[in-house]
């Protein structure tokens, strides 16, 4: 979460005005304020060089619309240049005439604007109360630019952008009661009464603290105490969420949960009283977009059904654990297998309901700790890797989240980068400065098992585990570390662990299949095999496995392991296993039996269907392969050619710049929050039209970034 | 009356001309708990206290029409001591000494810090007017204070002070050597006040130095205003008992010329 302005003593202050007057004024205001960083220019011309080498928290300026380089410029300038973006802009403005242009300058991430004036406690108030209402809205400058908005809305009457602009607004802040109250204003303002009366009484229910001041909306613009009835026809959705999966084994808890939701206009909730129940819907249907499910459920236990969703590929989804049946031991376990938060059993709708309120507002922008380890873990996991990035500079310039978690949080990115070194060293501070040895200690074991340093990873796994025993993910991660040991009797041991835990876990039943083929029981792997709808998760990890053991320098080894997988692989899956004998004749290749490396391809039949990226694959293989019989030559090969993305052993050092990722929504007070309905006068686009330019100095930057305490690469 | 605000939940009216800062402050104190009423100027301010029933004003200084000290005036005139009155206040606008003689019941600048603000709002509700509590004190030894922070207390003791007056929520202690290095804003001083035959023969309290007059200004005599922050009983009931006739509106007196 940005929090504006949040130590007066390091906030950097720029005041633009060719008026020496009202500069001073201004000055002077700010320095009763308490700001001591305040830089003064007389044009953006004089203050463009100064921001090239320092970093700037607010501007203070006019608009200067006659200028060569208008304030406009300046803003749309801030949202381009990723290390600008945590400057934010406040007008003063001509109120008569000026006005016209807030649309541009909201829409730029305007934070907020003021009448011109030449009386300085004027000024005085208006800075102070700004300040004051950041520290409000706990230094939101989006909730705090709102506010201005919403007063630049009202007095220009323009009531239908405040209805869309309260519902942009609300899809970031889902149930937010401040938006919701003034998107119920606005509807009254648009003649839709039943739609703000629908509104209304979410926030009720939302917070009973509210009431009063609903009631006062309503007489305000319908004159009546009370609804003429306590009416639900029209439903609005401010958590945006469209469905919505409820287990529990208690119906009437069911009931009520249902009940509120639907109050929210939550359409699509579909409710089942078992784990399995539960599962088997979850597998054929899309992802829902909330999960309400109690603890101790019957026939699934959730903490399996949990792990299931997740490596179902349903990373996205909030899952919120509902019972008074967790022990303390759990609390690890529910999370590490990723559910969002707990809610104890019996609980007031109030809570439920503030429960869902911040579940869903943490999903989509979290501000606490754990809530930014989770998003950034799903972010990466789902490959939405720029929005991650930007996620993850976010949290590295945020004050509250501890240099431990901010290690952690580059380690797991790291390792999705695939650079488990440098994920390893992460890791290690993290671990050194303190942080839940749970994650870390799991993150490096599967940091070693990929670098292949077996023993040292199960060792970290092993410790892990000491903690919570109960992550079937852990387990089978163990159990590959055990393989790579050599030691198949503890890895057959491990993955029967986990079938204790959960047999029909998609992952158990890949481990288990693939155990079975590593110690040659072809029939058990192709009995697990059949539980399967896909095998190529199954081929992909006998490949790594393969790999590593030819990386070991132990090639038949990887052979006879790429020849049992073919064994066991179903003849309906004709593509993999022309897969897998594509990576045998490879591996022959490179070890110079191109004899048998031709081979292994006779079987295949290139000519059917040459259209796909693997047969042309194989057909041109074949076609090397016969060349270079002919001419008893070797092979040669480019360096990815087998499969093998990521090269370890070149390790080097990725200084990621997480400053120099693109804004976002709502990054600058409303940044692409704001959207007037209202055409954009030609005057003014011109005002917006040639920009300023702009270079960075980088040396005085990055003293710049150390000095602002920005969390920086150690 | 509102019939939608429960009996436990208190009101706080915010008169406060700036709509922006009006609306943020007035959704955090109803996420708070608290029942809230608004009023952009002291005159609309003034017709909701005398409609409803308020616990807690917090006002703006600078406003139009009528300003915070018009409407701290035309409230103590209704009523010495309730509802109680916090001031926000923008630099300059109104000096502490004649913000809490006009009976205001705490002062805050701004830009105020929000945590502060909803504590000194818990505590003038619950209170009720007064900004003390009651406990022991026993010439000042061993007097244990759990919700005064952890300021070191002084201990002060004054024979016959030459200039006393007392307010609502405080005295003003005149003439006395405000040189002292414990005579700065915000020491938390144990008094022990004994005077020479008059209604108040001694008293005891603890007490936070809200502002030093170091020399005569205006007319005025140097001197400390004290706010009340714990008491005996003894002394409460004697305090007290000076207020029968009238209770006063200063909350801490300005001090006499």
């Amino acid at each position: 979460m940005k929090r504006f302005l949040e130590n007066r003593g390091d906030a950097r202050i720029a005041v633009v005005d060719p008026i020496d007057s009202s500069r001073n004024m201004i000055l002077d205001v700010l320095k009763n304020l308490g700001y001591t960083d305040i830089a003064t220019f007389v044009d953006h011309e004089q203050f463009l060089p100064y921001l090239e080498g320092k970093s700037c928290d607010w501007l203070i300026s006019p608009l200067l619309i006659d200028k060569n380089i208008n304030t406009l410029q300046m803003m749309k300038l801030f949202t381009l240049e990723p290390r600008l973006k945590n400057l934010h802009t406040s007008l003063m403005l001509d109120i008569d005439s000026e006005l016209d242009y807030l649309n541009e300058a909201f829409e730029l991430g305007l934070l907020s604007y003021h009448k011109k004036t030449f009386v300085m406690s004027d000024y005085d108030k208006e800075l102070s109360d700004l300040v004051s209402m950041i520290d409000l809205y706990d230094g939101d400058t989006t909730l705090t630019s709102a506010e201005y908005i919403r007063s630049f809305l009202k007095e220009r009457h323009f009531n239908r952008t405040r209805i869309a602009y309260e519902q942009n607004l609300l899809s970031m802040y889902p149930g937010e009661v401040r938006v919701l109250f003034s998107l119920a204003e606005a509807l009254f303002l648009n003649s839709k009464e039943d739609e703000a009366e629908g509104t209304l009484q979410q926030i009720v229910l939302i917070n009973k603290q509210l009431e009063s001041r609903c009631r006062f909306l309503r007489k305000k613009y319908t004159g009546q105490d009370d609804p003429k009835e306590e009416y639900w026809g029209f439903k609005s959705n401010p958590f945006g969420i469209k469905s919505c999966l409820l287990i529990d084994s208690d119906t009437d808890n069911i009931f009520n949960m249902k009940q509120y939701l639907e109050k929210f206009g939550i359409k699509n909730i579909e409710a089942y009283e078992d784990g399995e129940q539960a599962w088997e819907a979850i597998c054929t249907d899309k992802e829902p977009e909330l999960i309400l499910t109690e603890w101790s459920l019957p026939k699934l236990h959730a903490s399996l059904l949990i792990q299931r969703i997740r490596s179902h590929g349903f990373m996205k989804v909030p899952i919120v654990v509902v019972s008074s049946l967790v022990a303390k031991r759990d609390l690890s376990l529910i999370e590490e297998i990723g559910a969002d938060r707990i809610l104890k059993k019996p609980f007031e709708h109030e809570e439920f309901l503030e429960t869902i309120v911040w579940t869903v507002q943490q999903n989509r922008q979290p501000t606490e700790e754990r809530s930014f380890v989770l998003k950034i873990g799903r972010l990466l996991t789902t490959n939405r890797i720029d929005e991650s990035k930007r996620l993850i500079g976010e949290c590295l310039r945020n004050s509250i989240i501890s240099d431990a978690k901010k290690y952690y949080i580059l380690a797991a990115y790291q390792y999705y980068l695939g650079d488990y070194k440098t994920s390893y060293q992460h890791a290690i501070k993290a671990l050194k400065l303190g942080t839940d040895q749970l994650f870390i200690l799991d993150l490096m074991g599967k940091c070693l098992l990929q670098l292949r340093q077996f023993e040292k990873a199960y060792i970290c796994l092993e410790k892990a585990n000491a903690i919570c025993d109960l992550n079937i993910e852990r387990l089978l991660n163990m159990s590959s570390a055990k393989v790579g040991m050599g030691d198949l009797t503890e890895a057959e041991n491990l993955v029967a662990k986990a079938k204790q835990l959960d047999s029909e876990n998609r992952e158990v039943v890949i481990a288990d299949a693939a155990i079975s083929i590593e110690s040659g029981k072809i029939d058990k792997s192709k009995g697990l095999l059949s539980k399967l709808h896909s095998g190529s998760k199954l081929v992909s990890h006998m490949n790594n496995r393969a790999v590593s053991l030819v990386k070991m320098g132990k090639l038949y080894d990887g052979i006879k392991l790429y020849k049992r997988t073919l064994d066991t692989l179903p003849e309906k899956w004709e593509d993999l296993k022309n897969a897998v004998s594509y990576n045998i004749a490879l591996a022959y290749s490179k070890s110079g039996d191109l004899e048998l490396a031709l081979q292994a391809l006779t079987n295949i039949d290139t000519s059917a269907d040459n259209e796909s990226e693997l047969m042309k694959k194989i057909h041109s293989l074949q076609v090397r392969l016969k060349k270079a019989i002919q001419k008893g030559s070797k092979l040669e090969f480019s360096s990815n050619v087998d499969g093998d993305h990521k090269d370890n052993s070149d390790y080097s050092f990725i200084n990621e710049d997480f400053q120099s990722i693109s804004i976002g929504r709502g990054d600058i007070g409303s940044y692409r929050i704001f959207y007037p309905i209202d055409d954009v006068s030609e005057e003014r686009k011109k005002s917006l039209s040639k920009m300023p330019k702009f270079k960075f100095s980088n040396v005085s930057n990055d003293e710049e970034l150390l000095s602002n305490k920005v969390f920086v690469y150690k | 009356m509102n019939e939608g605000v429960n009996r436990s939940q208190k009101t706080v009216l915010i008169a406060e001309d700036n709509v922006q800062l009006r609306e943020a402050l007035a959704f955090k104190l109803m996420r708070n708990g608290f029942n809230v009423l608004e009023a952009s100027d002291g005159i609309e301010a003034l017709t909701q206290i005398k409609g409803e029933k308020i616990d807690l004003v917090i006002s703006d200084i600078r406003m139009p029409k009528s300003d915070g000290v018009e409407l701290i005036t035309n409230i103590r005139n209704i009523d010495a001591r309730m509802p109680p009155v916090i001031f926000l206040s923008g630099y300059s606008d109104l000096s502490l000494e004649k913000a809490y003689d006009l009976g205001c019941f705490d002062f805050l600048s701004k830009p105020f810090n929000t945590k502060e603000l909803i504590e000194i709002v818990k505590l003038a509700t619950e209170l009720g007017g007064i900004d003390w509590i009651n406990s022991q004190i026993d010439d000042g030894s061993n007097i244990e204070v759990l919700s005064l922070d952890k300021k070191d207390i002084v201990i002060g003791k004054l024979h016959d002070p030459e200039d006393v007056s007392l307010g609502r929520g405080g005295v003003f202690i005149g003439g006395s050597d405000t040189s002292n290095s414990v005579c700065k804003e915000g020491s938390l001083i144990n008094f022990d006040i004994s005077f020479k035959g008059a209604l108040l023969d001694k008293i005891s309290f603890i007490g936070e130095i809200i502002w030093v007059r170091n020399s005569p200004e205006e007319g005025l005599c140097p001197g400390i205003g004290v706010k009340f922050r714990c008491m005996s009983e003894s002394s409460e009931k004697k305090i007290l008992g000076c207020y029968l006739e009238e209770i006063p509106k200063s909350f801490i007196p300005i001090g006499n010329n």
